[in-house]
């Protein structure tokens, strides 16, 4: 940690205006699952790179919550959470439906929305680009209709196809641009998407049915009342990273056993990426040739091969999907970008959304933390956990609980000297201490759930 | 002298089986006997008690199961304090010979850890003192010697206090410490050597009965044949009655929770330092290997293993919460200053039972005879063990225990009680109880508004302040003035209001008291218990004649008072008898006596089933009407005549009321005024209560409470069930011999006889305060002693303002001890009356008291009533 004194020192309210700046609150206009949301981000980078997106399926029953944690820029999360969303709907739509869209698609009279987008005025949305998501959308519409299956319809299918149409979509754009300099001036925003990368998680809730398609080092985590009544986590997505041993064994099977200390390195892959599922991140995912045409096209360093790139792709956007038929006893769902979760480990994320609902507020267990221990020193470190507690910060909005509490969280409550400490750090070393923290809060409606 | 009647007939039983040990074969769990006398379940410091005392009596075929090993659930946590005073007689005289035993022990060269440091209560407030004095009295009692002194003299005992801010201390020097876990050792060993035997790694999976008798317990290693089982589970005994009986779920109200303390390293503590109690700082400290052992009793303590306790918990703790334990550490480094720097050893968070009461539970389950349960006790696991074990023992072989534990008796319980949720919630106010001022009137306030009679919200809406008796909501008085008598926790007392001197509520219970007697008065007595009992032909009154000492076969429509007799002649219980026909009977006891009473008739029913005894408690509202003007609000409620002739005093008349019908209205008051009770079906209650108030209105007809009730009963020398009338105690010591009839037969007339030959020892009486200062002397509220010529003779059971004689008035039973032998010599009533000076005793201060055998005689306020007392013969016209 940083020496203390060199940090200056924030107030309480100015560190309350910090973490409150971007909170909101939402319901949706009409009865579901979703009783309400609330949203949080803090930035580490300048600018920040997460995304969120919400909305509400129009053509299917059902909302889309997203969180998108880009990296190597803001490129990618941009694009993929003004876009995947489009690509799931389009996935969920029944055949005639799907006619109609494409339908409308072609013609500009006609009205064509999939979606109704819950956007705060902060939120922006790439205007140049939009005739080439368009098109693409279109394209895939139709390549969908052509390709429709008749068998039944699967939840977990269509995520995956929608993830990895959009993640083909952005490498597309930027190879089958027309030639020379012209491709250049017009696709070099295509060419930060694809050359930028970023994880996402989204949610898709309809009635009892959630489900949670995670591409990534996101997490998103069901809070419920087991049969103690007790607060339980119930995980609905793995992080895709070196510490899940299964994910380095997926990653592994699908290389030549000479490459196994090579994929991953430093638990990173190739020994650069710490996600081990990404959107975008082409230089990944493409050919030697491609990568080397592009470098000489583009004389972007960025697109320098990686070392030991032998059997590329390297890199998948295939989400992993998690169901669960939520219940009376599901209260909410916790999604958040890897930011919080370095703080705060899922059953402390649950209890403390389920002590902010109760306006309870509980620390750990308190340990002696040294050996040998007076009784008065003990006592000390209780009479400061107390304060610690009557002294707690009270947001409103539950997102901003929890940035609260995975910045200023001590053994004694959160602490305003560490919160202060976190928040006023100079920015070229605020990276090395917090990363970006995307934190978006659904509460599900238990009454709805139990009558429906 | 005892009689061994009460838990059936014994010494048959008992020839049945010999001492012919046939064993199962069993590979782990030792060898398992086929058969034994008594089964003890489990192996804690209680359960090896009770073994011990079993083969001290000389019945060794006993047998004791333990599911893990011995003291592996609670006892091997214990603190091992034995102090002797308790809050009751009763369990003070069981710590009281425990000590006596584990001293013996230890000087026997059996390992106790006994150890003699004398134990010391530091007092923070005055009020404090007050409950020290009623400790000291029952010390002398006991002789048991305890004293109060200055905050110096307590520095002086045990240095390491701080003493400033205390007003004194209590110092019992007979007091001391034990090992746990020695002692459990020793009672197992010794119970051994007697012949006892003891089966660890054996759990009881149910318990057999036939007839609603124990028959067989069955084990994970077998099967044993057996007289009497005894649940001494502890933590356990809950679940193993409610889900391991045959036939029908036992009633066992006990609830773990955790339980806190810490121990320091070695700082140079005195090994005989005494043991310390903060009571007001909740917590209590001993000498542990050189260090101090210091716990607590938190204000709102943490339930544990609600559900279930865990499989296989043996010799386990419970995590650490020091947050929970803050304030109890901070009241420890408050009184031991030095203690700030001592050494973390350890802490401990153990599961120790407690029960809805803070009472034991104690005696047979009045469900399954011969099941008997000893268990809940408190935290005083440790004191109580050795007094419990031997009451148990007494129990089994004699019928009854020497000490009588009838307010530790599982027969206080309702269904209710076994709620698990009612005693989850209970149990986290009775920790703290434990050491927190017990102030009187003071009332639990968890698990209230339980039942409640039918016209709770009007009285509620009236001022009500209720007080809870058996989960019944009854009146306590009626807070007219208070302006926020609608907020729902007013109708409670308020901890603020509670004091030793004169309450909040004197004036208010004067004005209620003076329409009992001058005017009219309107009391909800509906926590009654009730009981219908029939037969086809003559066998329910030549069964209720067996049963009851008075002769209750009266005209049909007559009220008659009676005590229901044990085979000592004590009060097993104290009712009004209706007759309602030829074969039926109506039958009105106290509220505690629910579920004791219905086991005391259902014992002794004709085994023909010829006599139908019926619960019909929940039936009724029952409301009484009394004061002069009572009888002018009764005719203009019916049309019945309630002229004096045609509805004398101690009549039975099913009347209508407005549109209502089948009323019984009985016209006794239970306050000695004129008056009527009527139990009334409870779908007409709220209907009959708008006539009363309608008609009662122009006489100026008021509410009033239990306390206007007792004031009315105490001034007139009138004794009520569980405070002055209990087991141990006869109707020739209460002064109610003329409510005996020798010329029948009943149960306890023997006993009786041969008292009524020998003498008593000990009479009722009532003492009455001249220069009491109500503004600044401490009240009288029970339990102040009682001296005759400067000597100590007695105690009080009850006590009260009386209004009429503007004086305070107490109940309670005179003795004369003799000082060299601590015997008790018989007394005539000139021991009262005759060349005796009495004095009242009051947190220390004497008071010069008047003292009467008979009901005094009131001022009648008018001369419209003749006055009915209760310590002579009522004629009946």
């Amino acid at each position: 940690a940083p020496p203390r004194h060199s940090c200056p020192k924030l107030t309480p309210r100015q560190v309350s205006n910090i973490i409150r700046q971007n909170d909101v609150t939402a319901e949706p206009d009409s009865r579901c699952a979703v009783k309400y949301f609330e949203y949080n981000q803090l930035a580490a980078n300048h600018p920040i790179e997460d995304r969120r997106a919400e909305a509400k399926c129009l053509k299917t029953p059902g909302m889309l919550f997203g969180i998108f944690d880009g990296h190597g820029g803001t490129a990618c999360a941009q694009a993929v959470s003004e876009r995947l969303f489009e690509y799931v709907a389009v996935s969920l739509l029944p055949q005639d439906v799907l006619e109609d869209c494409s339908r409308a698609m072609k013609s500009d009279a006609l009205p064509f929305d999939l979606l109704e987008w819950y956007r705060n005025d902060a939120d922006y949305t790439n205007i140049e680009l939009a005739g080439v998501y368009r098109r693409s959308l279109e394209r895939y519409i139709d390549e969908t209709l052509s390709a429709m299956d008749v068998d039944e319809f699967d939840m977990a299918a269509a995520l995956e196809m929608a993830a990895l149409r959009l993640d083909a979509d952005i490498g597309h754009e930027v190879l089958s641009s027309g030639g020379g300099g012209e491709r250049m001036h017009v696709n070099l925003e295509s060419l930060e998407a694809a050359f930028s990368g970023c994880t996402a998680c989204v949610a898709h809730v309809d009635g009892p049915h959630l489900h949670v398609a995670n591409v990534g080092d996101s997490r998103a985590v069901v809070g419920y009342l087991d049969d103690n009544d007790a607060w339980a986590a119930a995980a609905m997505s793995r992080d895709h990273c070196a510490e899940n041993a299964d994910e380095v064994a997926r990653v592994r099977a699908e290389h030549a056993v000479e490459e196994r200390h090579t994929v991953i390195k430093s638990e990173r892959l190739l020994g650069e990426l710490i996600p081990l599922r990404a959107f975008g991140d082409f230089r990944y995912k493409w050919s030697k040739a491609t990568l080397q045409s592009m470098l000489a096209d583009t004389r972007q360093s960025r697109l320098l091969i990686p070392q030991h790139y032998a059997s590329p792709p390297y890199l998948t956007a295939r989400p992993e999907v998690a169901y669960r038929r939520l219940t009376a006893r599901d209260k909410f769902l916790v999604m958040a970008t890897d930011g919080l979760w370095e703080q705060l480990d899922s059953e402390k994320v649950v209890r403390l959304v389920a002590e902010h609902v109760s306006g309870a507020q509980t620390l750990d267990p308190y340990v002696t933390h040294k050996e040998p221990i007076t009784f008065g020193e003990v006592n000390g470190g209780l009479l400061a956990r107390k304060t610690g507690l009557a002294n707690r910060a009270v947001d409103t909005n539950v997102a901003s609980h929890l940035i609260r509490n995975a910045l200023g969280l001590t053994d004694r409550g959160v602490d305003h000297g560490k919160l202060s400490m976190m928040l006023s750090l100079p920015a070229e070393v605020t990276r090395n201490f917090r990363d970006d923290i995307t934190v978006t809060v659904i509460y599900f409606d238990g009454d709805y759930l139990a009558h429906n | 002298m005892r009689f061994s009647c009460s838990l059936g007939n014994t010494g048959q039983l008992c020839a049945k089986y010999g001492k012919q040990v046939v064993r199962h074969n069993s590979t782990d769990g030792g060898s398992l006997p086929q058969q034994a006398r008594v089964v003890v379940c489990g192996g804690g410091v209680i359960g090896t008690s009770v073994l011990y005392h079993l083969t001290e009596r000389g019945w060794n075929d006993v047998v004791l199961l333990e599911q893990g090993r011995l003291s592996c659930g609670t006892s091997w946590h214990a603190a091992g304090l034995v102090g002797q005073i308790k809050a009751g007689i009763a369990e003070s005289k069981l710590a009281q010979y425990s000590r006596e035993l584990y001293k013996k022990f230890e000087e026997e060269g059996h390992a106790t850890g006994w150890k003699q440091c004398g134990s010391l209560s530091v007092a923070r407030t005055k009020d404090r003192l007050i409950t020290y004095h009623g400790i000291v009295t029952r010390g002398k009692l006991l002789r048991i010697g305890a004293e109060l002194i200055t905050p110096s003299e307590a520095k002086k005992l045990a240095p390491i206090i701080r003493d400033d801010d205390i007003e004194g201390a209590l110092w019992t020097p007979s007091d001391g410490v034990v090992s746990p876990s020695d002692l459990v050792a020793t009672f197992a060993r010794l119970a051994r050597k007697n012949g006892g035997e003891i089966i660890e790694g054996c759990r009881v999976e149910n318990v057999l009965t036939k007839n609603l008798r124990v028959d067989k317990v069955q084990t994970n290693h077998g099967t044993i044949e057996c007289e009497y089982f005894v649940n001494c589970a502890g933590m356990w005994s809950h679940q193993l009655a409610r889900y391991m009986t045959q036939t029908k779920k036992i009633r066992v109200p006990v609830h773990p929770t955790e339980h806190f303390y810490v121990v320091t390293k070695p700082f140079g503590i005195d090994n005989m330092l005494p043991v310390i109690r903060d009571h007001d700082g909740q917590i209590y400290m001993r000498e542990w290997s050189g260090g101090l052992l210091a716990g607590g009793f938190e204000t709102v303590a943490k339930p544990v293993f609600h559900d279930m306790v865990p499989k296989d918990f043996e010799f386990q703790l419970l995590p650490e919460d020091w947050d929970h334990f803050q304030e109890q550490l901070q009241a420890v480094m408050h009184r031991i200053p030095t203690f700030k720097d001592a050494q973390l050893r350890h802490m401990t968070n153990g599961p120790e039972s407690f029960t809805p009461d803070g009472k034991m539970v104690f005696g047979e389950a009045p469900e399954i005879d011969n099941y008997i349960v000893a268990t809940g006790m408190n935290s005083q696991g440790i004191m109580m063990a050795g007094g419990i074990g031997r009451a148990t023992a007494e129990l089994i072989v004699d019928g009854e225990s020497s000490v009588d534990l009838w307010q530790h008796d599982v027969k206080r319980f309702l269904d209710l009680h076994n709620n698990r949720k009612f005693l989850k919630d209970r149990v986290t106010e009775i920790v703290g109880k434990h050491y927190l001022l017990n102030y009187p009137l003071s009332d639990h306030i968890t698990s209230r508004n339980l039942r409640t009679s039918s016209l709770y919200s009007c009285l509620q809406a009236c001022g009500a302040i209720y007080g809870q008796s058996c989960g019944y909501e009854r009146p306590m008085w009626f807070d007219c003035d208070s302006d926020n008598v609608l907020e729902s926790d007013r109708s409670f007392l308020y901890q603020t209001d509670l004091t030793f001197r004169k309450p909040v509520w004197f004036d208010a219970v004067r004005e209620e008291y003076m329409a009992c007697r001058q005017g009219v008065a309107l009391i909800d007595m509906s926590s009654f218990t009730k009981f219908e009992l029939k037969s086809a032909g003559r066998e329910v009154v030549d069964f209720l004649q067996r049963l009851c000492s008075n002769d209750v076969d009266i005209p049909v429509g007559h009220v008659i008072h009676t005590g229901m007799q044990n085979y000592h002649g004590g009060y097993e219980n104290d009712c009004s008898i209706v007759r309602m026909a030829e074969n039926e009977y109506f039958v009105i006891s106290p509220s505690i006596q629910q579920t004791r009473c219905m086991k005391w008739l259902r014992r002794h029913l004709p085994e023909d089933g010829s006599v139908n005894a019926n619960d019909v408690s929940s039936m009724y509202t029952s409301l009484n009407i009394l004061g002069d003007k009572s009888r002018d609000v009764m005719s203009r409620l019916t049309e019945s005549s309630m002229l004096p002739a045609d509805f004398p005093y101690f009549r039975c008349r099913v009347i209508d009321i407005g549109y209502a019908t089948g009323v019984i209205a009985l016209s006794i008051s239970h306050a000695g005024e004129l008056g009527w009770v009527l139990y009334i079906p409870n779908e007409y209650a709220l209907h009959i209560y708008n006539r009363l108030l309608d008609v009662g209105k122009h006489y100026g007809i008021k509410h009033a409470g239990y306390l206007a009730l007792r004031s009315l009963r105490v001034e007139k020398l009138f004794a009520h069930w569980g405070q002055d009338l209990t087991p141990a105690t006869t109707p020739l010591e209460a002064g109610r011999a003329f409510r005996v009839k020798f010329d029948k037969d009943f149960i306890g007339k023997e006993a009786l006889l041969h008292q009524k030959k020998e003498g008593v020892c000990k009479r009722l009486v009532q003492l009455q305060i001249n220069k009491h200062d109500l503004e600044n002397d401490i009240w009288p509220w029970g339990g102040e002693a009682f001296y005759r010529n400067g000597k100590l003779c007695g105690t009080a059971t009850s006590a009260a303002y009386g209004y009429t004689l503007n004086k305070q008035c107490l109940i309670g039973y005179v003795h004369d001890t003799d000082e060299e032998t601590g015997q008790l010599r018989p007394i005539e009533n000139d021991f009262i009356l005759k060349n005796a000076e009495f004095e009242v005793e009051i947190a220390g201060k004497r008071f010069p008291a008047k003292a009467l055998i008979y009901s005094p005689k009131l001022v009648s306020m008018t001369t419209a009533t003749s006055q009915y007392t209760a310590t002579q013969p009522w004629s009946r016209n």
